[in-house]
C-alpha cells in the first residue's frame, strides 16, 4: 500500500508533476455519500490564551451540502450548501448567511467537498494545489487563489496517510489558526492539549 | 369688412401665440394627488393626510427584482443598492443586507447610552464574566466570524442587542441576505428618494436614473426591475395619461373631422369648428398656470374632455347658418342662447371652485375660461369666415334623421313613469352608493394601490388602521411619556389586546434617560479593574479588551443622542415617521400589530390625558362623507342659480321649467342606472354628471329657442345643431369609457350616458307635435 503510493522520482517537470500528483491524491480520498466523521476542532483566536475546543460529527451528504454538528461545549448545527450556511441553535433563531460574505467557509465547504468527492477539478479554480508525501504521510496544501479569501485565510493544509485525511489545517494571515482532526485522530487525542505543535505530531503519528 | 375681418383675426392669432409662449414659458404639470383630496379640519385629518401624502412612509420607492433564480436577484439587489447609494439622490436604501457596520460611528460609541440592559443592574463584573464565558463558546462555531469583528470593542454584544430591539416585529423573508417577498421570489428593496413623493421632475428624474442603473447591470440576464410606491406612480400616471390621451385624442380627431364633413361637406367648416377648441384650450391652461402656477395633471386630462361642450358652440353657429341671412346675423341670433348656455354650465364649475378642494378649483377656472373663449370667437370670429352658404351644405341623412326624431315626442307619457321607477329605485337603495373608502378618491388604478399596500405588508409595516397618538409639549417630552407608557404598553401585549407595539422611544431613548444611564457607567480607572476580574477564569486576555474600555470612556463623557443627530442613518427613517417634531410640539405615534382589540385600547388610551386612539378608516371616512356633502352642497347653491340665470334669460317661469327638466331628469335617470349597475360615486362621478348637466341645459335651450323661433328661420337647424353636437359628444366620451385608468372611464361612462338621456329627453319633451316646415 505505502509502495504504491511512495513518490515517483526523476520527473521532468516538477511543477506540473507537483499538481499530478495532487490530482491523483485527491482521486483517492474519493468516499461515498452520504458519510460521516466525528471531528474535534482547536481553534486558535487571538482573543483567547488557550485554543477553544469544539467536538461533534461532519456529514458530508454529496454535492455540494456539508453538515457540522458540534455536541461540545454547546450544541449546534451548521448546514453549509446551496451558497448558504445555516446555523441552528437549540432555543435560538436559525441564522443564515449568504457563503458570498464569509469567504473561510466557501473556502472550508469547497475543500471538503472537492476532497470527500475526490475532484481535483473541483478544487483547482479555487486554490493551488501542492502535494508532498514522505514514508510517515502526505500534506496537500491548498493556498486560496481569490484575494477575498486571501484576507482570510492563508492556506488550508490536508494531513494524512494513504487514502485517509487525518487533519485540516485552516492557517489564517494573523496567524489564527483552526486545526480539526478527524476520524480515529478525533477520537485518539487525549484531553488538555493546549499547544499546535502537539496536535500537529498527533496528527503526523502512523 | 375685409379689413376688419383680417384685423381680427390677426388679433386672435397674435393672442394665441402671445399665450402659446406664456404657457410653454409657464407651464408646469404637478401630480400632487392631494390636488384631488380633501381640505383636512381637525387635527386627526392633518396627521392623516401628512401619513399619506408628505410622510416619509409616502416618500418610498419599492423596488422587486424578478426573474431569475434567487441567488442572481439578490446579487443585483445589492449591486443595485451599492450603486443607486452611491450615485443616486437618495437618503436610503434598504434591502435587507444592512450590517451592523451600516451603523454610523456616532451612534455605536454611543450604545451604552441607548441600551436598557443595564437599567436595572449596572455594567459589573460578575455580568461581564458572565457575557465573556458565552463568547468562548461562541468562538468555536463557524458563526464565530460574526463575532470576531466585534469582540474587543463589544464583549457584552450590545450593537446585537440593540439592532434586535429595534428590528420590526415582522420583517420579510430573507434569501442570501436580501428581502425576498413571501411566497415569490422577487426580490425587495426600498429606496428613500430625498425628493417628496410629489416632486413630479424629481421623482421622474430618480426613476429614469434607477431603471437605467439596472439595465446596465442586468445587461445579459432575464430580470426585470419593478418600481412601485407614490412617487412611481405620480410618474407612470402622467405617462398613461399621456399615452392614452394621445391615442384616444388622434382616433376622437379622425372621428370628428369625419362627422363634420358628413355634416356641412366643407374642408373650410372642419377648420372653423377646431379653431375654438384650441383657443379655448390654450387659454385654460393659460389662465390655470397664471393663477396657480402649475396645472395639475388630472386637471389638464378632465380639462380637455370637459371643453367638449366648447366644441357645440361652432357647431350651432354652423349648423343655423342660411341662404336668407348672413352668417354675422345668425351669429347674432343665436347668442343669447349660447350666452345662457355659457353662464348656466360656468355657474354649475363655480360650485366646483368653491368645494376650495385645488384640483377642482383648477377645473373651474380652465373650463369657465374655456367656455367664454370659445364662445366669444364663436359670436365675432368665425362668422367672418364661414363664406358663401348653399342649401346642400346639410347632409340629407342628418336632415332625415332628425325629422325621425321629431316622432319621439311620442314618447312623452313615458317619461314621469321611467322617472318614478328611477326614484323608486333609488328610494328603495337608500339613494346613490358613494365612495367613502379616501383611497379610492385617488385616481389612480386600485391595482397599482393594492400591490403598494402588498408590498409594505410584505415589509412588515404596521397595522394600517389603528394608531396611538401622544401629544406632547416637545419631541424630549413625548420620548419621556413613551418611556414611562411602554411597561403597560407590554401589558397590553400581555393581556393579548394587540399582538406588538412599536413607538419612537425604542429607537431613541429621552435625553434624561440617557443622561441617567451615563451616570450610571463606570469611570475609567473602576471600568480596568472589572474588566480584570471579569476576564478571570476565562479564556481571554483582559488587554484584548481594550477598544471596549475606550468606548466606555466615549460613553462617559458623550452628549446624548437626539433625533437631529440620526438624520442621514437608516433609524432616522422609523423615527421621523413615528415622531413628528413640530415648533412647540412633539407628536408621537405607537404602531400596533397583529390583531387589535380597538375598544380595549381605546379603553386604555381613555385613562391617559395626552393619548387618543386614532382610526385611521374612519376619520378618513368622515372626511370624504363631510367632503362630498360639502361638494353637493355648493351644487344645490349652483343649481338654483343655473335655473335663476335661465329664468332671467327667458323671462318666463314656463319655458324655465321646460328648460330645466330634461337635465334634472336626466340626472336622476343616470344616477339610478349607475346605482344598478353597482357603480360606487366618487368626486369623479359628479363633475361627469355636472359636465352631462351643462351639455344637456345646452341642448334644452337650442331645442326650446327653435320652438319659439320666427317664421323665416330653418325650423331644422337646431336638430342639425345638435344632432351633431350629441353625436361629437357621445363619440369622445364613448371612447373615454374605454380607458384603461378609472377616472378617465366614469368620467366616459356618466357622461356618455348622460349626453344620451339629455339628448333624448330633449327630444321626447321639447319638441310640439305639429311637423315643421319644409326647408327653404
Amino acid at each position: 500500500m505505502l509502495l504504491a503510493i511512495s513518490p515517483i522520482v526523476g520527473r521532468a517537470d516538477p511543477a506540473t508533476s507537483a499538481e499530478a500528483d495532487a490530482t491523483a491524491a485527491i482521486a483517492r480520498f474519493k468516499r461515498v455519500a452520504p458519510m460521516q466523521e466525528s471531528f474535534v476542532e482547536y481553534r486558535f483566536s487571538r482573543f483567547t490564551r488557550q485554543p477553544v475546543r469544539s467536538q461533534g460529527e461532519l456529514r458530508y451528504l454529496g454535492a455540494d451540502q456539508l453538515v457540522r454538528a458540534v455536541t461540545q461545549p454547546r450544541p449546534e448545527t451548521s448546514t453549509i450548501g446551496q451558497g448558504m450556511i445555516r446555523i441552528e441553535r437549540p432555543g435560538q433563531k436559525v441564522r443564515q448567511v449568504s457563503l458570498k460574505r464569509v469567504p473561510e467557509l466557501q473556502a472550508l465547504l469547497a475543500s471538503f467537498t472537492g476532497l470527500l468527492g475526490g475532484d481535483a477539478a473541483r478544487l483547482a479554480p479555487l486554490f493551488t494545489l501542492n502535494f508532498s508525501e514522505t514514508t510517515t504521510g502526505f500534506t496537500l496544501k491548498l493556498t486560496p487563489r481569490a484575494p477575498a479569501m486571501q484576507k482570510r485565510i492563508s492556506h488550508i493544509d490536508v494531513l494524512g496517510i494513504g487514502s485517509t485525511v487525518s487533519c485540516l489545517v485552516f492557517a489564517e494571515p494573523d496567524r489564527e489558526q483552526s486545526i480539526v482532526l478527524l476520524g480515529s485522530k478525533a477520537t485518539s487525542i487525549r484531553a488538555g492539549i493546549t499547544d499546535a505543535s502537539t496536535l500537529l505530531d498527533h496528527c503526523r503519528q502512523p | 369688412m375685409n379689413r376688419a375681418r383680417l384685423f381680427r383675426l390677426l388679433g386672435l392669432l397674435a393672442g394665441l401665440a402671445l399665450l402659446a409662449f406664456a404657457v410653454v414659458r409657464e407651464f408646469s404639470v404637478s401630480a400632487d394627488l392631494r390636488a384631488f383630496m380633501p381640505v383636512p379640519e381637525t387635527a386627526d385629518e392633518h396627521l392623516l393626510l401628512d401619513q399619506i401624502a408628505e410622510g416619509p412612509g409616502s416618500r418610498l420607492l419599492f423596488l422587486t427584482i424578478e426573474g431569475s433564480e434567487a441567488e442572481q436577484l439578490a446579487e443585483q439587489s445589492q449591486e443595485l443598492k451599492e450603486t443607486l447609494l452611491a450615485k443616486a439622490p437618495v437618503r436610503l436604501v434598504a434591502n435587507g443586507n444592512e450590517s451592523l457596520d451600516d451603523l454610523p460611528e456616532a451612534l455605536l460609541n454611543l450604545r451604552y447610552l441607548l441600551t436598557d440592559r443595564f437599567d436595572r443592574q449596572p455594567l459589573a463584573a460578575a455580568g461581564l464574566h458572565d457575557a465573556l464565558l458565552e463568547r468562548e463558546g461562541e468562538l468555536a462555531s463557524p458563526a464565530a466570524f460574526l463575532l470576531e469583528d466585534w469582540l474587543a470593542r463589544d464583549p457584552t454584544l450590545e450593537v446585537l442587542h440593540l439592532a434586535e430591539r429595534q428590528k420590526p416585529a415582522a420583517e420579510p423573508q430573507k434569501e442570501f441576505d436580501v428581502w425576498f417577498e413571501s411566497g415569490a421570489h422577487r426580490a425587495v428593496l426600498v429606496v428613500e428618494p430625498t425628493a417628496t413623493a410629489f416632486d413630479a421632475t424629481a421623482n421622474k428624474a430618480l426613476i429614469m436614473q434607477i431603471q437605467q442603473i439596472f439595465d446596465e447591470l442586468a445587461q445579459g440576464t432575464p430580470c426585470q426591475l419593478q418600481i412601485n410606491g407614490p412617487g412611481a406612480y405620480g410618474v407612470r400616471m402622467e405617462a398613461r395619461i399621456r399615452n392614452e390621451a394621445n391615442t384616444l385624442g388622434l382616433i376622437a380627431t379622425i372621428g370628428m373631422v369625419l362627422l363634420m364633413i358628413l355634416a356641412y361637406r366643407r374642408a373650410r367648416f372642419v377648420l372653423l369648428g377646431v379653431l375654438p377648441l384650441a383657443a379655448a384650450g390654450l387659454a385654460g391652461v393659460a389662465a390655470v398656470a397664471s393663477a396657480f402656477g402649475s396645472v395639475h395633471g388630472v386637471t389638464l386630462a378632465f380639462g380637455f374632455t370637459l371643453i367638449g361642450v366648447a366644441q357645440d358652440y361652432p357647431l350651432h353657429l354652423l349648423s343655423h347658418l342660411n341662404r336668407n341671412t348672413t352668417a354675422e346675423a345668425t351669429a347674432r341670433s343665436i347668442w343669447p342662447t349660447l350666452l345662457t348656455g355659457v353662464a348656466s354650465t360656468s355657474i354649475a364649475y363655480l360650485a366646483f371652485y368653491v368645494s376650495g378642494v385645488a384640483g377642482l378649483q383648477q377645473l373651474a377656472v380652465f373650463t369657465i375660461t374655456g367656455l367664454l373663449v370659445a364662445a366669444v370667437i364663436t359670436r365675432w370670429i368665425l362668422p367672418d369666415w364661414v363664406g358663401p352658404v348653399s342649401a346642400q351644405d346639410r347632409s340629407s341623412a342628418l336632415q332625415k334623421a332628425a325629422d325621425t326624431f321629431r316622432r319621439l315626442s311620442g314618447l312623452k307619457p313615458l317619461v314621469p313613469l321611467l322617472a318614478v321607477i328611477a326614484l323608486a329605485w333609488l328610494g328603495w337603495q337608500g339613494g346613490p352608493t358613494w365612495e367613502n373608502n379616501l383611497a379610492r378618491l385617488s385616481p389612480l388604478p386600485k391595482a397599482w394601490l393594492d400591490r403598494e399596500i402588498e408590498l409594505r405588508r410584505a415589509l412588515g409595516t404596521p397595522d394600517m388602521r389603528y394608531l396611538l397618538v401622544l401629544e406632547k409639549e416637545s419631541a424630549q417630552a413625548a420620548l419621556e411619556s413613551l418611556e414611562q407608557l411602554d411597561a403597560e404598553l407590554q401589558q397590553l401585549v400581555d393581556d393579548g389586546v394587540m399582538a406588538g407595539y412599536e413607538h419612537a422611544a425604542r429607537l431613541l431613548p429621552a435625553e434624561t434617560t440617557q443622561l441617567g444611564r451615563q451616570s450610571q457607567l463606570p469611570e475609567s480607572e473602576n471600568a480596568r479593574v472589572l474588566l480584570e476580574t471579569a476576564v478571570e477564569g476565562t479564556a481571554f486576555d483582559a488587554a484584548v479588551f481594550t477598544p471596549f474600555l475606550d468606548d466606555l470612556a466615549a460613553a462617559k463623557v458623550a452628549q446624548p443622542l437626539r433625533p437631529e443627530d440620526l438624520a442621514g442613518t437608516p433609524l432616522a427613517l422609523k423615527l421621523d415617521s413615528l415622531l413628528l417634531r413640530g415648533e412647540q410640539a412633539g407628536t408621537a405615534l405607537i404602531t400596533l400589530s397583529g390583531a387589535v382589540d380597538a375598544s380595549r385600547i381605546a379603553d386604555w388610551a381613555g385613562t391617559h390625558r395626552d393619548v387618543r386612539l386614532l382610526d385611521l378608516k374612519d376619520a378618513s371616512e368622515r372626511m370624504v362623507v363631510r367632503y362630498r356633502e360639502h361638494v353637493l352642497d355648493s351644487l344645490l347653491v349652483a343649481a338654483v342659480l343655473l335655473i335663476a340665470v335661465i329664468a332671467v334669460a327667458l323671462r318666463s317661469w314656463r319655458r324655465t321649467l321646460r328648460v330645466t327638466l330634461p337635465m334634472l331628469l336626466s340626472t336622476l335617470f343616470v344616477l339610478a342606472l349607475l346605482s344598478g349597475l353597482g357603480v360606487a360615486l366618487s368626486l369623479f362621478h359628479l363633475i361627469a354628471l355636472v359636465l352631462a348637466a351643462g351639455l344637456g341645459i345646452d341642448y334644452a335651450l337650442f331645442f326650446e329657442a327653435s320652438e319659439h323661433q320666427a317664421a323665416g328661420d330653418d325650423p331644422l337647424a337646431s336638430r342639425h345643431a345638435l344632432l351633431v353636437c350629441a353625436g361629437s359628444t357621445m363619440m369622445v366620451f364613448a371612447l373615454l369609457a374605454t380607458s384603461s385608468l378609472p377616472v378617465l372611464r366614469a368620467l366616459g361612462l356618466s357622461v356618455s350616458l348622460g349626453v344620451l338621456c339629455n339628448f333624448v329627453l330633449a327630444l321626447i319633451l321639447l319638441q310640439n307635435r305639429r311637423t315643421p316646415a319644409p326647408t327653404t
